[in-house]
């Protein structure tokens, strides 16, 4: 162990040089496939809790929990048990995650590569806007739940009737996609190609409830692409602010806020390297509280970064 | 303003091979043409000829065999080839084309390729017996594509939910062919999400929607709310409830009387104002009453109303908020005065909605095509609209 690469629910946390920082990230509940995994990086790791799955460490039908049990079951699970802190995305962080432990408003979603994110989406240059408003989802029905595909659909009708011009990606074999001459669909896009199509619109679309770490949408700010989200989106808030983009409620006031959006400032890009997200900016963040965990020691961490990757052997 | 950045002429040649008034010939050159995109957006053009999409069919570059496949108009035999493709995404994208055959449908139902059922499972023109045979596929995709499908027999809907795990009841929940009965059992569920899915369902009946009306997540009562079938008893108390998400979403109900949606206009919340500001139904006397609301997303809301009166239009067209002078020129009954008017606005952002607006007369959008905007957003906007003419013209023009 420590030069595996890990399943999803699991995460090394690595240093600037690569090295283990013995600390370990849960992402996800642990299946029973991944248990002996997760027990053998627990057993050499401090186990720091990561919400970007839904509503864990709550149990949710939709991502894997029983029907009809008290989602705070979900706090029992061993693995859960085996976190001494939380990385987080909540608003209320009291109502999703067990007491007693220490917490940090540190999300998945805040690694984002800016500069990768920018090269590929920019390919040689910066493009021109050929939509104004561009949503991403998969045609299955977990996406289309996470990326509130339900939302969607009468927020591009209402924004096509008003003149503004949308694309669909992932979405053109979904049934019941709204058909209007201003909106357009494509299939699911290879990353590259998704964030060049981000990049040439003017706003991303997040109508996202239960999306806890919509890594999209850092992407679409990292791309200085303004974002339009839903104000109940369960992580992501934190990425909103004047400079970025605008929280809409729902399909009837998405084209007011739209509009709301043609005549404001932005600069989400500058906004999210000043405010320590970008992967450097996040992964110093994530040391701080790592480090004040630990307290004063005679290794000083000032670079964590969760990666399934394994670390460099010394 | 971030969308205002300089950048590179739109992708014209792809913008003129998706128009669907492209002249024949220079379609034809266009779908030929060496760059994929471009004979990827000829591809997704409705109006393309059966000739040129079944030429486009076999073309090396995916993209361009994928939009082929999309395209509502594709004939038969293109889509035959195309639900044989390499690549699953085209596959899967053909098969759920209704312009698929019955016969291959019926072929492809006994495919081993997850993807050709997962297609034919969501196909609006699968034959019932097929979407019975898929309800019970041994994958789940395809079980879940035909749940999706409001062609699905209902009976074949009719499930004991309760053995069932969220996303098939979240889909069943989606499903206009879903049995009242079964929606009524749904609504009664803990999981907010699967009631939201039920109070957005279009054949929700008015009995489960009033179960919905007062639920404790606001979502739910909204979608409950907004929904055209909801009692009309109900939308009316609701009118007039101490709750603003309820008086919001009926507000937005396309169905909300006008005599509530007067005293809606009228509220003491700017965001139930808005609703009632943007609902057609509003009576004139009240649009004018709303335009001169001293919110600007109050205002905004009537700038954009689709049923706006010139008069209306005229007003705010001199507002002193820009977003609210933007809404009226996007809106697809500016008239050409009103627009030229807008042209000269302050704010590139509203000069730049003129440009794009089709109502701008031809001088207007020259005028427009040498705008001050440091930007040149404007600009850009303008030669998007007049260049796909101008390139036009210069490629029919002999010589």
């Amino acid at each position: 162990m420590g030069t595996t690469e890990l399943p999803w629910a699991l995460s090394w946390i690595v240093d600037e040089h690569n090295r283990d920082t013995g600390f370990a990230m849960l992402n996800a509940p642990i299946d029973p496939d991944v248990r002996e995994v997760f027990d053998e990086v627990a057993a050499g790791h401090r186990m720091i809790g990561s919400t970007s799955y839904g509503q864990f460490p709550l149990h949710h039908e939709a991502y894997g929990g029983n029907g009809g049990e008290d989602p705070r079951e979900g706090w029992k699970r061993p693995e859960v048990l085996a976190c001494e802190a939380w990385a987080h995305c909540f608003r209320d962080p009291d109502l999703y995650l067990p007491p007693g432990k220490p917490r940090m408003l540190v999300s998945t979603s805040d690694f984002v590569e800016v500069s990768r994110v920018w090269k590929v989406g920019h390919c040689d240059s910066p493009p021109a806007k050929r939509w104004d408003l561009i949503y991403v989802c998969l045609p299955d029905w977990f996406n289309a739940m996470t990326k509130n595909w339900d939302l969607a659909q009468p927020c591009a009708i209402r924004l096509a009737k008003a003149g503004a011009r949308v694309l669909l990606v992932g979405c053109s074999a979904m049934p019941d996609v709204p058909r209007h001459p201003n909106i357009e669909t494509r299939p699911q896009l290879r990353w590259s190609d998704m964030l060049q199509a981000t990049a040439q619109s003017r706003l991303a679309l997040f109508p996202n409830g239960m999306d806890a770490s919509p890594r999209a949408l850092t992407e679409a700010i990292a791309l200085d692409v303004p974002v339009l989200v839903n104000r109940q989106i369960l992580g992501g808030w934190k990425y909103v602010r004047p400079e970025t983009g605008r929280f809409f409620d729902d399909e009837d006031d998405v084209v007011n806020a739209f509009f709301d959006c043609l005549t404001s400032s932005f600069q989400p890009r500058q906004w999210l390297l000043d405010h320590g997200y970008g992967r450097d900016g996040a992964a110093r963040r994530l040391a701080a509280e790592l480090q004040a965990l630990v307290g004063p020691s005679e290794r000083q961490l000032n670079y964590a970064l969760p990666t399934s990757q394994p670390p460099d052997v010394r | 303003m971030t969308p205002a950045s300089p950048g590179p002429l739109p992708p014209l040649r792809g913008l003129i091979a998706q128009n669907p008034h492209c002249p024949s010939a220079l379609f034809e050159h266009l779908a030929g043409s060496q760059d994929a995109s471009v004979r990827a957006a000829a591809a997704r053009n409705r109006w393309a000829s059966d000739r040129v999409l079944a030429n486009l069919a076999t073309d090396s570059d995916p993209s361009v065999r994928q939009a082929v496949a999309g395209n509502p108009n594709c004939p038969s035999a293109a889509i035959v080839s195309l639900t044989a493709d390499g690549e699953d995404s085209i596959v899967l994208t053909a098969g759920s084309n209704p312009r698929c055959s019955e016969d291959r449908l019926m072929e492809l139902a006994l495919s081993r390729r997850v993807m050709a059922r997962v297609g034919v499972a969501g196909n609006p023109r699968c034959p019932p017996p097929l979407l019975e045979r898929f309800v019970t596929d041994e994958d789940r995709r395809v079980r879940h594509s035909a749940l999706r499908n409001a062609s699905t027999p209902p009976e074949r809907l009719n499930f004991r939910v309760d053995r069932h795990s969220f996303g098939p009841r979240q889909l069943l929940a989606r499903n206009p062919s879903t049995p009242p009965k079964l929606l009524g059992h749904l609504a009664k569920g803990d999981l907010s999400l699967i009631r939201a899915a039920v109070a957005r369902n279009s054949h929700a009946p008015p009995w489960v929607l009033a179960m919905l009306v007062n639920d404790e997540d606001e979502v739910v009562r909204a979608a409950a709310l907004r929904h055209q079938s909801v009692p009309r008893e109900l939308l009316r108390a609701a009118a007039t409830s101490p709750d603003r998400v309820a008086r919001r979403a009926s507000a937005s109900n396309p169905l909300c009387p006008p005599p509530l949606l007067r005293a809606l206009a009228t509220d003491a919340s700017p965001a139930v104002r808005a609703a009632a500001a943007v609902h057609p139904l509003l009576p004139g006397d009240l649009a004018l009453w709303v335009a001169a609301d001293d919110r600007a997303e109050v205002r905004r809301a009537a700038a954009h109303n689709p049923r706006a009166l010139p008069g209306l239009l005229t007003k705010l067209a001199a507002d002193a908020e820009g977003s609210v002078r933007v809404a009226v020129a996007f809106h697809a009954t500016a008239w050409p005065e009103l627009l030229a008017g807008l042209a000269h606005d302050e704010l590139a952002a509203v000069r730049w909605a003129v440009a794009r607006n089709s109502a701008t007369p031809f001088d207007v959008q020259c005028e427009l095509l040498d705008d001050h905007d440091p930007s040149s957003r404007v600009a850009l906007a303008a030669w998007s609209r007049w260049g796909e003419i101008l390139t036009l013209l210069e490629h029919l023009s002999p010589g």
